[in-house]
C-alpha cells in the first residue's frame, strides 16, 4: 500500500517522507528505496524514524507537530516540488505516551489545518500491534482508514487491508494464501454489500484460494484496479478476464 | 462441442473438404480459426478469396508447443469468441510432425483431452491428418480419439475410446528420483514458499521460473492439506537441466487422469489449483505411490 502510494507522489514530482516506527520494516523500506534510488540521492524521498518526528521528548503534542508538518510543506515548495506526501506509522507508543489523547484531535486538525491541496498524507496503524481497533475520531478523520472490521485480515497472516474513502475502494496488500482465505471471505462477506472495488497494485502474492476469496460466497461484481502482476496472472489462469461480473481496469504505471 | 477427424493425402483433397467447412462458417457469421503450416494456409485462403480475410490464422509450431498451453490457448481464444457474442465457432487444425513415440503420445493425449475441455463451448474442432506427414500409429490414435470422422459424410466414429482411457494408457508412469533432498515438513503456506524459494535461488532458477514452481508447488500444497490428511513430504532437488519439487500426501490419491487438464469454468470450484500448476510448470507428474498421492512438478 505504502509502495503504490510512494511511486505514485514520486512520480508527480512531490518531496516524501516516510516516518518509520517499526524495527522489522526494512524490507518495507528497502523496497521503497529500490523504487527509485535516484530520488534518495536528490533528497526527493527521505525516511525518519517517526519517533524522534512525533515524541522529541517522549510525549505527543499536536501544536508542535502541525507546525512541523506546515514548516516541512513550505520548504517543500521552496525547493521546488510539486507538493509534499507523508507516509508512514504513528509510533504504536504514543497511545500510552502523554498527549497520546490529542491523537485524534490532531488528526482531524490535519485535514482542515494542513489543506493544502499539493499535501497529502497517507497514515498507516499497524492492527496486529495495536492489537485493537483505533478509537473512532482517529479513523474519521481520513479518506483511507483500517475500520476494526477489517483488523481480522491483518492479524492472520502477511496481509493488510484498508479502505480508501475516496475511491470506495478496498485495498490489499501483502501476501493473500489458502492459510487467511477464508478471513478474508468471511470479512467481505460480513462487510461487502454490493460491487465490490478492489485495489491489488501491492497483493504481491496470490493463489488460488485468495482470488477465489474475493469473491466471497455472494459472488458480487468486482472492479479490480489496479492490479499487480501476480493478480493479473493468476486472473488470466483462471479465466476471470472473460467473466462478464469481473472488470480488470487496466493503468498505466503498473 | 463436435471434434471430427479428417484424413487425407493430397492438397487438393484438403481444399474440396475443409474449404467448404470454413466457408459456411464464415457466410453464416460464425468465427472461424485455422492453425496450419503457412503453406497449406495459403492454398485454402486462395479457395476462400475475400472470405479467408475474416479467418483466424494462427501458425502450427508457433501455437502447438504443448499440450497444456494449447488448451489453455483454445480456451482463452473460444472464451473470448464466446463473450463477445458468438453462438457458434468452427476451428480446422493439425498437430505438429510427432518424431517420436512419446511426442505421438502426448499430441494423442491433447486429443483426448479436448473431448473433456470445451464440451460447454459452441465449437465444432475439425482435425486434419496428412497421411504423407502422419505415422500409422498416430493415426491409429486419432481415430480413439475423435467422435466423429469424415467418411462419406460425418459419421459417428467406432473406435472412439473415452478420454480418461487414452490418457491413463498414453502417460508413461514416471520413474523415481531417489537423489532429491527432503525439506522440512512446512508449517504454513508462508513458510513454505520461504523454504522453496530459497532452494531455487540456490539452485539459479530463474525468476519467471522461479515465480511460476512457487505459485504451482503451493497449489499442490493447498491440496495435500486440503485431501491428504496434511504434514506433507516435499522434496526438491535438480534433475539434469530441471529443477523438480514433488509434494507426497497421505490422501487417498488423484484418481482421475484429466486432473488439472480442463480449463475452470465459472461456477465450478474444484480442480483450478491443478490447472493452475500444469500452466505454470513444464510438467506435472502424477507419481505412483504406496502411502498416498505424490505430485512432481518441473521447471
Amino acid at each position: 500500500m505504502a509502495v503504490a502510494f510512494v511511486r505514485d507522489r514520486l512520480q508527480r514530482g512531490d518531496k516524501v517522507v516516510y516516518f518509520r516506527d517499526r524495527d522489522d520494516a526494512d524490507a518495507l523500506v528497502s523496497s521503497l528505496e529500490r523504487l527509485d534510488p535516484g530520488a534518495i540521492a536528490t533528497g526527493q524521498f527521505e525516511v525518519r524514524r517517526s519517533r524522534d518526528v512525533y515524541l522529541p521528548d517522549g510525549r505527543f503534542d499536536a501544536d508542535r507537530m502541525l507546525a512541523l508538518l506546515r514548516d516541512e510543506h513550505d520548504r517543500a515548495r521552496a525547493d521546488g516540488y510539486s507538493g509534499l506526501s507523508l507516509t508512514g506509522e504513528i509510533p504504536d507508543a504514543v497511545w500510552e505516551l502523554p498527549g497520546g489523547e490529542q491523537v485524534g484531535a490532531y488528526e482531524a486538525r490535519l485535514a482542515s489545518e494542513v489543506d493544502a491541496p499539493e499535501c497529502s498524507i497517507l497514515c498507516q496503524y499497524g492492527h496486529a500491534r495495536s492489537g485493537r481497533g483505533l478509537p473512532s475520531d482517529v479513523i474519521e478523520a481520513h479518506d483511507v482508514d483500517l475500520g476494526p472490521e477489517l483488523a481480522a485480515i491483518g492479524r492472520d497472516g502477511e496481509l493488510a487491508a484498508a479502505r480508501d474513502r475516496q475511491r470506495d475502494a478496498l485495498r490489499l496488500a501483502g501476501e493473500l494464501d489458502f492459510g487467511c482465505a477464508q478471513t478474508v471471505s468471511d470479512v467481505l462477506d460480513a462487510y461487502s454489500r454490493g460491487p465490490l472495488h478492489l485495489d491489488l497494485a501491492d497483493l504481491t502474492y496470490v493463489d488460488v484460494a485468495g482470488m477465489r476469496a474475493l469473491r466471497g460466497r455472494t459472488r458480487q461484481r468486482l472492479t479490480i484496479s489496479p492490479a499487480s502482476d501476480a493478480v493479473r496472472r493468476l486472473l488470466a489462469l483462471l479465466g476471470w478476464d472473460t467473466d462478464p461480473d469481473i472488470e480488470l481496469v487496466e493503468t498505466g504505471w503498473s | 462441442m463436435r471434434h471430427s477427424l479428417f484424413v487425407y493425402d493430397d492438397d487438393d483433397r484438403l481444399v474440396e473438404e475443409i474449404a467448404p467447412f470454413l466457408l459456411s462458417g464464415l457466410v453464416g457469421g460464425e468465427p472461424v480459426v485455422v492453425v496450419l503450416d503457412r503453406r497449406k494456409w495459403e492454398r485454402l485462403a486462395r479457395a476462400l478469396g475475400a472470405h479467408a480475410d475474416r479467418v483466424l490464422h494462427v501458425e502450427r509450431d508457433a501455437f502447438y508447443t504443448r499440450p497444456e498451453a494449447a488448451v489453455a490457448g483454445y480456451d482463452a481464444t473460444l472464451r473470448r469468441f464466446v463473450r463477445a457474442g458468438a453462438s457458434a465457432i468452427r476451428v480446422f487444425g493439425e498437430l505438429p510432425r510427432c518424431e517420436t513415440d512419446a511426442d505421438r503420445d502426448r499430441w494423442l493425449t491433447y486429443e483426448a483431452i479436448l473431448n473433456r475441455a470445451f464440451v460447454h463451448q459452441p465449437v465444432w474442432v475439425v482435425c486434419g491428418y496428412d497421411t504423407r506427414e502422419v505415422s500409422g500409429p498416430l493415426l491409429d490414435g486419432a481415430l480413439d480419439t475423435h467422435p466423429e470422422l469424415l467418411a462419406n459424410d460425418w459419421d459417428v466414429s467406432p473406435h472412439y475410446h473415452e478420454p480418461e482411457d487414452v490418457v491413463r494408457s498414453r502417460t508413461p508412469t514416471p520413474a523415481s528420483l531417489p537423489d532429491l533432498r527432503t525439506l522440512p515438513v512446512p508449517r504454513d503456506a508462508r513458510a513454505f514458499r520461504r523454504a522453496l524459494s530459497a532452494q531455487l535461488e540456490a539452485a539459479g532458477v530463474p525468476r519467471p521460473e522461479a515465480w511460476s514452481m512457487l505459485v504451482a508447488a503451493e497449489e499442490v500444497l493447498a491440496n495435500a492439506e486440503r485431501h491428504g490428511g496434511g504434514a506433507p513430504k516435499v522434496r526438491v532437488g535438480r534433475v539434469d537441466d530441471r529443477f523438480v519439487c514433488e509434494i507426497s500426501d497421505h490422501g487417498p490419491g488423484i484418481g482421475d487422469p484429466l486432473a488439472g487438464f480442463l480449463p475452470p469454468r465459472p461456477g465450478h470450484v474444484s480442480g483450478a489449483g491443478l490447472w493452475v500448476a500444469r500452466q505454470l510448470t513444464t510438467q506435472l507428474e502424477l507419481v505412483p505411490s504406496q502411502t498416498g498421492a505424490t505430485v512432481r512438478l518441473s521447471v
